[in-house]
């Protein structure tokens, strides 16, 4: 109670235009907010960059935030659409002859094949990435930010049944990724019966 | 076993299933938290504009509604210009400009200039057979499928590789 009266105090004198305080939020939550990005986005370098984004998006709209919310779970959700805004744009970038170089044939393994097979010892996150976004999304906030049901959803903007529907898939669906991944640790049947 | 539709589960379901998604997590040694670099919160500190929240903000909606006025303005000038040349072809060359002060006028030298080059344009267009025009427009919308496949499957692959 005392944090979240503090947090207040923070918020407001922020709103005064006193860095300080918005630094001490930030302090308090770029752990939180860095760790969903890395799990949405997929790598530490994108986490960053988006990180410092987000929280300059949160300074210039601090001023609509509603003090009787939870500010955890405001800043989640604009983390959360900045992530999948994120993801949305990058179908629809460019792609160079540099970028496809890598396809080419090579008999051995360059620096980025090396950090590739590096990158796979991760199974979970390379799983994570390869079920969709808003899937994810609720994967993330449920099982590493440990949120409620009704915080998520809130959050996303969904009902809690919708949620739980979602939610239910998207176990199912990193279930899946993990036994193509050569997993057999789950039973599917356990969440789809 | 209590389920409204084929997803939904009941809530001793969906302790199971929650219980169940836990332990597949913890043998793979997650959900772990990853330390952010040690500067980055000091960083994002330093980035901060001077103005206030609310400041930012409204400069931001200023910025943001000066911006659709504009995209609406080129927009409905577009729309005026080509109705006006459309008009100039299929009736008459010299009455578009005549409606903004006449061919001697600025704007009307404009209007005239864009009506008359529109002609044969136009002229061209309806001389084409129509099996041309078929044809043509398939083999357009083919490209665009094929380049649009293309696209689609390469970047995922691409990203991929650039994030690592």
């Amino acid at each position: 109670m005392q944090q979240l009266g503090e947090e207040t105090q923070w918020i407001q004198a922020a709103l005064q235009g006193d860095q300080e305080a918005f630094a001490r939020l930030v302090e308090q939550y770029t752990s939180s907010v860095f760790n969903l990005c890395y799990r949405m986005l997929g790598s530490t370098h994108d986490a960053e960059d988006a990180t410092q984004e987000i929280f300059l998006r949160v300074y210039a709209r601090l001023g609509s935030y509603d003090l009787n919310r939870r500010f955890s779970t405001w800043l989640l959700s604009i983390a959360s659409n900045f992530c999948i805004d994120r993801l949305r744009r990058r179908k629809f970038a460019w792609v160079t002859l540099e970028d496809t170089a890598f396809m080419l044939p090579s008999s051995e393994a360059g620096p980025e094949r090396r950090a590739l097979q590096r990158e796979r010892a991760d199974i979970i996150q390379a799983a994570l990435q390869s079920i969709p976004s808003q899937y994810r999304l609720v994967l993330v906030l449920r099982y590493w930010h440990d949120l409620s049901y009704s915080e998520i959803a809130t959050l996303t903007g969904l009902s809690e049944s919708a949620l739980k529907t979602r939610l239910h898939r998207a176990r199912k669906q990193l279930a899946e990724a993990l036994q193509e991944d050569g997993a057999t640790l789950w039973d599917v049947e356990t969440t789809t019966s | 076993m209590g389920r409204g539709n084929n997803n939904e589960l009941s809530e001793a379901e969906e302790r199971a299933a929650h219980e169940t998604f836990q332990a597949l997590l913890e043998r793979y040694g997650e959900p772990k938290t990853l330390n952010p670099p040690v500067n980055l919160a000091a960083r994002i500190t330093s980035q901060l504009p001077n103005a206030r929240p609310a400041e930012i903000l409204r400069r931001e909606r200023r910025r943001l509604l000066g911006r659709s006025l504009l995209l609406w303005a080129i927009g409905l000038t577009w729309l005026v210009l080509s109705a006006l040349g459309l008009w100039g072809i299929m009736v008459d060359s010299s009455l578009p400009a005549l409606l903004v002060g006449g061919p001697q006028t600025a704007l009307g030298h404009v209007v005239l200039a864009i009506t008359l080059a529109a002609k044969p344009l136009f002229a061209l267009f309806s001389s084409i057979n129509l099996l041309v025009w078929v044809v043509g427009l398939v083999t357009v919308i083919a490209l665009g499928w094929a380049w649009w496949k293309m696209l689609t499957q390469v970047q995922p692959m691409v990203l991929s590789r650039n994030q690592l």
